[in-house]
């Protein structure tokens, strides 16, 4: 990092951060309203995004020029990853007493995760992965005084479109009006003719998605590891609790100031308290707020 | 409905008269057939049965997931070793370190608890990031030892610790049955059914779960003393991962949370698994537990404890029903 400019370096980097966060704890919030179930393998379906970019990306096997378009293809590929694991492992937690219902998808949501995690760790090793600017033959480029890698600014655009497509995808398309319907009143929209199973399938899909959205762009700005995918589902969490549940630019705010406490925080402060900057973020909010943001 | 109707087939008497047969084996066993290898394999037993019973009393009882229960477990071994190492006797640092637990839960028990369902177990999750992060820092090597783990110095405490572990399972086991007799038990039981119900009809669901987290706690930080007692070192590393994270909520589970003897039967059959499957393949012990969570979740929320519930009820109902009439007339 040159600190040619170290304030626009740190607003780039709290933006770059901040979006992965407000695009991955968006993926883990549409499931929440939708399907009613908090994906605590969710994290790892962004580090495991986050991996199969790496392997690509640094993969001899494929020629350098198409290495982008599979990196692309991975987010329809976990789409149907999420739809199977919705149909196959959420579905029928569903039906099940609320009690039930809740520490089942606990407990398979997350033993998941761990399943994942080992899987991980032992066929590519505990050791962090990242992409470098060089090793995607991406020029570092100098701009008003401010060096930044280019591959830095092609993940910001990247996440402007993200969240605009998704925004309108939300608002507008049959599927988002259908999500929201559900997230507002789960028997009036039945009643209407929402189908319930397949809009929960579908938001699964696009949920699943955005996870691997998230690990390309976190393997290209930060690294990814087998055993960071919890903690990235807490940070979710905080980035919700944070933004509030009310719409959809809530979990984008609550995520871009997280990005930020953590990037500044590790400049102003020490890096090493970084990834608790989430749960103290958390703990704050809710001293702050007696009723609590979130009651459910 | 079932569970009464096996209780009073079983017989309450058969099952005290059984656990006290079981303790006195476990009690007179190290001074006779039990090896140190054993010793040890029992103890750990033990200390993680006591921890499943502590994790549900908030767990089972209230029906709030505690996913940090271990945070607790962590402060006792913290702060026991802390006092031990100030050159408070082992006495002192036993019971001085209950109350620095009870604290740090009370503390806790402020912002968290006014999370539910999910949000509360991810919450008490990122808990245990942070006292891992806290731990580990330079600030506090010189009290945490920081990496390298807390150190107490080394004598031979496992026979006495074998004996506390077990004293505490029993006083674990035996006052997770009395509050669950109680008024107060029965104020958890309504908050797991439902805690706006609850609330309205005069319980004071805050105090309540307050008072439960606060109780599970302080059983949990001793039964992290009693660990750090028997190992006299441990690390980071050993507490905070996530086999060790996750365990007392698997041992309940598996054996059947909610219910008094469940936390007991899954702690012996996880200490099987554990001895024949995750020592066989370390490398993926967490992978290990990963499978469990996923096949309980999916076929047995209610543990061992619930599936044996449901298949003597079923037989018994179903098939004789006259045994279930006789001594408790059924209630229609």
């Amino acid at each position: 990092m040159v600190a040619a400019s170290p304030l626009a370096e740190l607003v780039l980097n709290s933006l770059l951060l901040g979006g992965i966060y407000a695009l991955t704890s968006l993926g883990f919030f549409i499931v929440f309203r939708v399907v009613g179930i908090l994906n605590l393998a969710y994290g790892d379906f962004v580090m495991v995004g986050g991996l199969f970019a790496y392997l690509i990306l640094t993969s001899d096997a494929i020629p350098f020029a198409i290495r982008p378009v599979f990196v692309i293809l991975l987010i329809p590929l976990f789409a149907a990853v999420g739809l199977a694991f919705e149909r196959i492992l959420i579905r029928p937690l569903l039906s099940k007493p609320p009690a039930d219902a809740l520490l089942s998808s606990v407990l398979v949501t997350l033993g998941f995760s761990l399943v994942l995690q080992d899987s991980w760790a032992n066929l590519f090793g505990t050791l962090s992965k990242s992409v470098t600017s060089e090793s995607l033959g991406l020029p570092i480029i100098t701009f008003a005084g401010l060096t930044v890698a280019f591959s830095r600014l092609l993940a910001l655009i990247f996440i402007v479109i993200a969240s605009i497509f998704l925004f309108v995808f939300v608002k507008k398309s049959y599927i988002g009006k259908a999500m929201r319907a559900i997230s507002q009143d789960k028997e009036a929209a039945t009643f209407l003719g929402v189908n319930l199973p397949r809009t929960s399938m579908l938001t699964f899909g696009l949920g699943t998605s955005l996870a691997a959205v998230g690990g390309i762009l976190l393997v290209i700005i930060q690294s990814v590891a087998p055993f960071s995918g919890l903690p990235l589902t807490v940070k979710a969490l905080a980035v919700i609790v944070l933004g509030g549940t009310g719409s959809i630019v809530g979990p984008l705010i609550g995520g871009i100031a997280l990005g930020s406490a953590e990037i500044l925080s590790a400049f102003y402060i020490d890096p090493y308290w970084s990834p608790g900057i989430a749960v103290i973020i958390l703990v704050i909010v809710l001293l702050l707020r007696p009723t609590g943001l979130l009651s459910r | 409905m079932t569970s009464v109707e096996v209780r009073g087939l079983i017989g309450r008497r058969s099952v005290t008269f059984l656990a006290a047969i079981v303790v006195i084996i476990l009690a007179i066993g190290p001074l006779t057939f039990i090896s140190p290898y054993g010793l040890s394999v029992i103890f750990f037993l033990l200390t993680f049965a006591s921890l499943a019973q502590s994790y549900d009393i908030v767990g089972g009882l209230t029906g709030y997931i505690n996913l940090g229960h271990i945070a607790f477990f962590a402060v006792g071994v913290y702060s026991f070793g802390a006092l031990m190492n100030a050159g408070l006797g082992p006495a002192l640092s036993f019971i001085l370190a209950i109350p620095v637990v009870a604290l740090f839960a009370a503390a806790v028990s402020i912002p968290f608890l006014r999370l539910r369902g999910f949000y509360f177990a991810v919450a008490m999750l990122a808990l245990v990031g942070l006292l891992d992060l806290i731990v580990r820092s330079t600030a506090l090597t010189s009290i945490t030892g920081g990496f390298s783990g807390i150190k107490i110095a080394t004598q031979n405490n496992q026979l006495p610790s074998y004996y506390l572990a077990l004293a505490l399972t029993v006083i674990t086991t035996v006052s997770v049955y009395l509050i669950r007799k109680s008024k107060f038990g029965r104020g958890l039981l309504s908050i797991r059914e439902d805690e706006q119900i609850a609330e309205v009809w005069g319980v004071n669901t805050a105090l309540y779960k307050r008072l439960a987290l606060i109780i599970s706690a302080i059983f949990a930080g001793f039964a992290g003393e009693v660990y750090l007692w028997f190992l006299t070192i441990t690390t980071p590393r050993a507490l905070f991962g996530l086999d060790i994270t996750f365990r007392p909520i698997t041992i309940a589970l598996l054996g059947g949370t909610g219910s008094v003897i469940g936390p007991l039967i899954g702690s012996a059959l996880f200490a099987i698994i554990d001895q024949g499957l995750i020592a066989q393949v370390s490398y993926f012990s967490r992978g290990v537990i990963g499978i469990i969570f996923l096949l309980v979740g999916l076929a047995a929320p209610g543990g061992i404890v619930g599936l044996a519930k449901t298949k003597i009820a079923r037989r018994l109902v179903i098939r004789k029903p006259a045994l279930v009439v006789t001594g408790k007339p059924e209630k229609s």
